[in-house]
């Protein structure tokens, strides 16, 4: 394995986690169904940049590609859904809080 | 500082700035720019097809269904009262999370890549093609349930 891939690989995966926690940190402050989907998002973002950091290290970058494209295929089918789903929220609503949805609450 | 490592850090600091940014329109650019900067990462390490992917899918596509989304319900968007303060408190979160990180993830990143690995020297084609068929059935299946998600979402009233 080539040292500096080796090297590499610490700074992508640190990087990558940054990403990852950035995207939670984001669905957990915000009461904004629209900041929900950046959340999301930025959790695909640091998910693609580890696939493909792990597939550089392990000499295997055909495959992390593919799985890398079938990734971002369900993440934007993932957003486009959320989008359709905060459009036709706010139509019948008139908000996009999160808070002001609690007609399904038990 | 490498080109690489200044392109890491421009998608974590416009990602964050797309968490924090007041502005909805804000918030799309800058994850549109974090996109861009991801995909010449994914160029710069190899691998062309999902920086193409990137690049028009998520720095296009996405980018172009929210700003669309965020001119629909700019409206609702001013009652929505958000605590600027934990807005303020996720760059010193992720500071100290990136700290700890650094400081404590050796033994996680010498786990997980093992020593001895077989490198393959199929391309990218013979992979999606032959290797993962199954993944592009799946891949259509899961764009036939979004667009069937999203006409259910915006049936008209007429619609069975």
């Amino acid at each position: 394995m080539p040292d500096n891939i080796m090297c590499l690989l610490p700074v992508n995966w640190f990087f990558a986690a940054l990403l990852f926690v950035s995207g939670i940190c984001c669905m957990l402050v915000s009461r904004n169904m629209l900041r929900l989907v950046i959340g999301v998002e930025l959790i695909a973002k640091g998910c693609l940049l580890a696939i493909i950091a792990s597939g550089q290290a392990l000499g295997n970058m055909a495959l992390a590609q593919s799985i890398a494209v079938t990734a971002i295929v369900v993440e934007v089918v993932v957003v486009a859904a959320g989008l359709a789903l905060i459009v036709r929220a706010y139509a019948r609503t008139g908000t996009v809080d999160i808070w002001k949805f609690d007609k399904l609450k038990g | 500082m490498s080109l690489h490592t200044f392109l890491l850090g421009l998608i974590v600091v416009f990602g964050l700035g797309a968490a924090m940014a007041r502005s909805l329109l804000a918030c799309g650019i800058s994850l549109a720019v974090a996109s861009v900067a991801l995909s010449l990462v994914l160029f710069e390490m190899g691998a062309p097809w999902a920086g193409i992917f990137e690049l028009s899918v998520c720095a296009g596509l996405i980018t172009v269904l929210f700003i669309s989304t965020v001119t629909i319900v700019r409206p609702g968007e001013d009652f929505v009262k958000e605590d600027r303060l934990r807005f303020y408190a996720m760059p010193v979160f992720l500071a100290l999370f990136g700290l700890a990180f650094w400081l404590f993830s050796e033994p996680l990143t010498t786990a997980l890549v093992p020593a001895g690995t077989a490198r393959s020297c199929a391309s990218f084609g013979q992979v999606m093609w032959n290797w993962r068929f199954g993944d592009i059935a799946g891949q259509l299946c899961m764009f036939a349930a979004g667009v069937l998600a999203v006409k259910a979402f915006f049936r008209g009233k007429n619609d069975a």
